[in-house]
Formats: C-alpha cells, sequence, structure tokens
C-alpha cells in the first residue's frame, strides 16, 4: 500500500538518520521531511521499528500514514517554486 | 530491480542500505538492495566498492559481467552458495535414475503446454477475423497437444534410455509451433523459420538476445536455489554448458521472450539491424519489455505471482523434487 511518512526533528544528525532509513526503504523524498512510496504491511512495520529505535529518546514526531488508492486519486498539488523539488 | 551499467566509468557503491551507482561522481541512481534482485554489468571501465560488493552477497543479488557481446565472463556470488551438498549429490545422481526422466518429461510437457498456449493467446482475437488462419493454428495446437499426451507414455529408467525419444517429440513440436508463430505473424515481417545461431534476420536475432536475458535469469535462480547450472538431464553434458539452465529455460521460453518478441512484431515496431546485429536501440526496447514482463502477473498455484517470483519458486520446487520431497509440477502460463 501507498504510505505517506512524515516527521518533525529538532536534531540535524538525527533527522539525516530518518532520512536515510526512509531512502532505504525504497521511498520517494516529495517535501522537506516528507517521504512518499510503496510499502506492505511488514516493510512498513520494520521501518516503524527503525525510524523508532533511530529517534530513540530524543525530541522529534514522526507520522507513518498509509493511503489507499482510491484516496490517492483525489491528491492535488500545487507547486509554484520553478526548480523545486519534483513532484511524487 | 535489475540494475544495467551500460556506462563507461560508472562507480557502484554502498551508502546505508542502499546501492549507489555514480557517474563522473555524480549519484545517479540510488536503489535499496532489498528491492535489488540481480546487477549486470555491460561495459569495461566501471568500478565497485567492497561494501556494495558484500551487501549484494548477503542479499543474494548477483553481479554478472558482461563482454561488449554480451556474453558473461564473470559473477560475483557467495562461496557458500555450493554448500548446498545433498541437493548437489542427488541432483547428480538423479541423472542415472527414474527423477531425471520424470523431470525431462516435465519439463518438455510444460513447453509443450506454453506453446500451445502462446498460440491460443495471440489467434484470440483472429476468430472472427481471419477465419482460416484461426483454424489452421487450431489444427497445429491440437497436434502439440496429442504430443503431450504421447510424452506420458515414454518410459524408461535413466534419461539416457529415452533421450531420443523426448527430444523428438519436442522437435516434432517446435515445427508446428513455429509454423504457427509463422502464421501468425504473417506478413509483417519476414520469419525464415527458427534458426538457432548466428542468425540474422530480426525475429531469430530478436528471439537469440531475449533467450540470453532469460538464461541469465534463470541461472541465477537455480544457483539461489542451491542447484549446480551445469548439471542437466536433456542436454546432454559438455564441459562450460549450461545443461541445466537449459532444461529449466524450456518451460519459460514461450511466456517470457516468445509472446513478447510476437507482440513486438505485430504491433509493427520496426527492428533495426546493424551489420547483421540488432541496434542498440532494439535491444534497449526488447530488454525493457522483457523485463516488464517478468514483473507481470501469471496464476500460479492458485494465486498471483510476478512471473520473477515463479521463475525462482520453480526452482526451488526443481531442488526439492530432486531431493525427494515433493512432486513438480511446470509453469504453465495463461492465454
Amino acid at each position: 500500500m501507498k504510505t505517506l511518512v512524515i516527521y518533525d526533528i529538532e536534531e540535524d544528525k538525527t533527522r539525516t538518520k530518518i532520512f536515510d532509513a526512509c531512502k532505504d526503504y525504497g521511498l520517494t523524498h516529495i517535501q522537506y521531511s516528507a517521504f512518499f512510496g510503496e510499502l506492505n504491511h511488514n516493510r512498513r512495520d520494520e521501518l516503524k521499528q527503525r525510524l523508532r529505535k533511530t529517534l530513540g529518546r530524543k525530541n522529534g514526531k514522526i507520522l507513518i500514514c498509509p493511503v489507499c488508492d482510491k484516496d490517492l486519486r483525489l491528491l492535488e498539488i500545487i507547486n509554484i517554486e520553478p526548480g523545486g523539488i519534483p513532484d511524487v | 530491480m535489475e540494475l544495467l551499467v551500460t556506462n563507461y566509468g560508472s562507480f557502484l557503491g554502498k551508502k546505508s542500505e542502499r546501492l549507489i551507482l555514480k557517474e563522473n561522481g555524480k549519484v545517479v541512481n540510488e536503489i535499496p538492495f532489498h528491492d535489488l534482485e540481480q546487477v549486470i554489468i555491460d561495459t569495461p571501465g566501471a568500478s565497485l566498492s567492497t561494501d556494495m560488493i558484500r551487501e549484494c552477497v548477503e542479499h543474494g543479488v548477483q553481479i554478472s559481467f558482461l563482454t561488449s557481446t554480451g556474453k558473461p565472463f564473470a559473477k560475483l556470488v557467495s562461496p557458500y552458495l555450493t554448500g548446498t551438498v545433498i541437493t548437489r549429490r542427488e541432483q547428480l545422481l538423479a541423472f542415472f535414475d527414474e527423477r531425471g526422466v520424470s523431470l525431462s518429461k516435465l519439463f518438455i510437457t510444460g513447453k509443450l503446454k506454453n506453446q500451445i498456449n502462446v498460440l491460443k493467446y495471440f489467434s484470440k482475437y483472429r476468430k472472427g477475423v481471419d477465419r482460416e488462419l484461426f483454424e489452421t493454428v487450431y489444427r497445429a495446437i491440437d497436434q502439440i497437444e496429442q504430443m503431450a499426451d504421447q510424452l506420458n507414455g515414454i518410459k524408461g529408467r535413466c534419461i539416457d534410455d529415452v533421450r531420443g525419444q523426448l527430444m523428438s517429440v519436442e522437435g516434432r513440436a517446435g515445427n508446428l509451433y513455429w509454423q504457427g508463430v509463422k502464421l501468425l505473424t504473417g506478413e509483417k515481417v519476414n520469419f525464415p523459420g527458427r534458426e538457432h545461431r548466428d542468425s540474422t534476420d530480426p525475429v531469430n536475432s530478436l528471439l537469440n538476445y531475449g533467450y540470453g536475458m532469460l538464461s541469465r535469469q534463470v541461472e541465477g535462480a537455480l544457483i539461489l536455489a542451491g542447484l549446480d547450472p551445469f548439471g542437466g538431464f536433456l542436454h546432454v553434458d559438455r564441459p562450460g554448458k549450461l545443461s541445466l539452465v537449459y532444461d529449466f529455460v524450456e518451460e519459460f521460453r514461450q511466456q517470457v521472450v516468445d509472446r513478447v518478441v510476437v507482440a513486438m512484431v505485430n504491433k509493427g515496431i520496426a527492428v533495426d539491424m546493424e551489420e547483421g546485429m540488432l541496434s542498440t536501440a532494439t535491444k534497449q526496447y526488447l530488454s525493457e519489455k522483457i523485463n516488464e514482463r517478468l514483473e507481470s502477473q501469471e496464476k500460479f498455484q492458485g494465486k498471483k505471482y510476478k512471473l520473477r517470483t515463479i521463475i525462482q519458486s520453480q526452482a526451488r520446487r526443481v531442488a526439492t523434487f530432486l531431493r525427494g520431497e515433493a512432486k513438480y509440477r511446470p509453469f504453465v502460463g495463461g492465454w
């Protein structure tokens, strides 16, 4: 199922680690602090545990949100910045 | 996912749990090792890092090196993949008993059934359009079906007793099948019939290139299943000949390669030739299409799986069959 991962993390080093973990799971970087891509139930759970471990007791909040295809069809993008981060 | 490295001076490295492909010092591709199935290096002057090699080997990803003509000259795999002693011992012993006979029969049965289904697949829309052609193809299909039934009657104590008979059925069915293919491709292209090696006509060149790709896939699957790709049954031993690969590939050729090639021809896609060889653009197009086909799903044991996954699980089944743990049933694709 398509999954959206978004995070707010204070510490730079931890944020980079979270960023790397998302890429390791084949997700696409769609915005600053937001990733999107296909993950099955198991992979999503694995990622959750890895992110929890990486964050440890440091300040931050991570959301892992599965999105169904039906809802995804309603996706709207407003993008104005030229040379910004490419769309999904 | 399969990574094909074709540019001179590419560098393959590892970052976190991803493979990084760099060209001129710039990252051009990043693939998680989890999603990677094969790395093919088709260029001189590429370099690899050792931790990338290690990660590939641990994930069962093979790294193959090809010459400019597409012939593999080296391969990196774990030294422990040959540690599957029981499987390999049984595989070699099976050559002398009935296991070799039944496995060969099953491979050929699978091949014939897939030939039938591929012919059916391409003629199903012709029924209303060209009745005569449809009926000619179906006559061939009926004959191949009869041959598939004849296979059951072939009995022997070891593969050497029945090889001739099996090959004869296979050959006759093959003739009918290629005649059928010729009819189905019609005037779209000049297809002189199937030629095996060094052919210079477009269709045979496409088929040969496609079979090469498929064989690499199949070889990888057999090695991962702990089998020896050289220890075949139907194809006789010769130093350097991947006999088991040739045996096992039979049940996949039609569904993976022939279907793609016939579809390409029927769609009227231009096949460019350069000095009797396929042009680079054609090769790329074909390999893209074949990879798409490997990723597409087919019904297998009541569920849908990617063809790539089916090949791997069939290779494991060959191993379990040879160890005497379970029956083997050839893969037959739909139509």
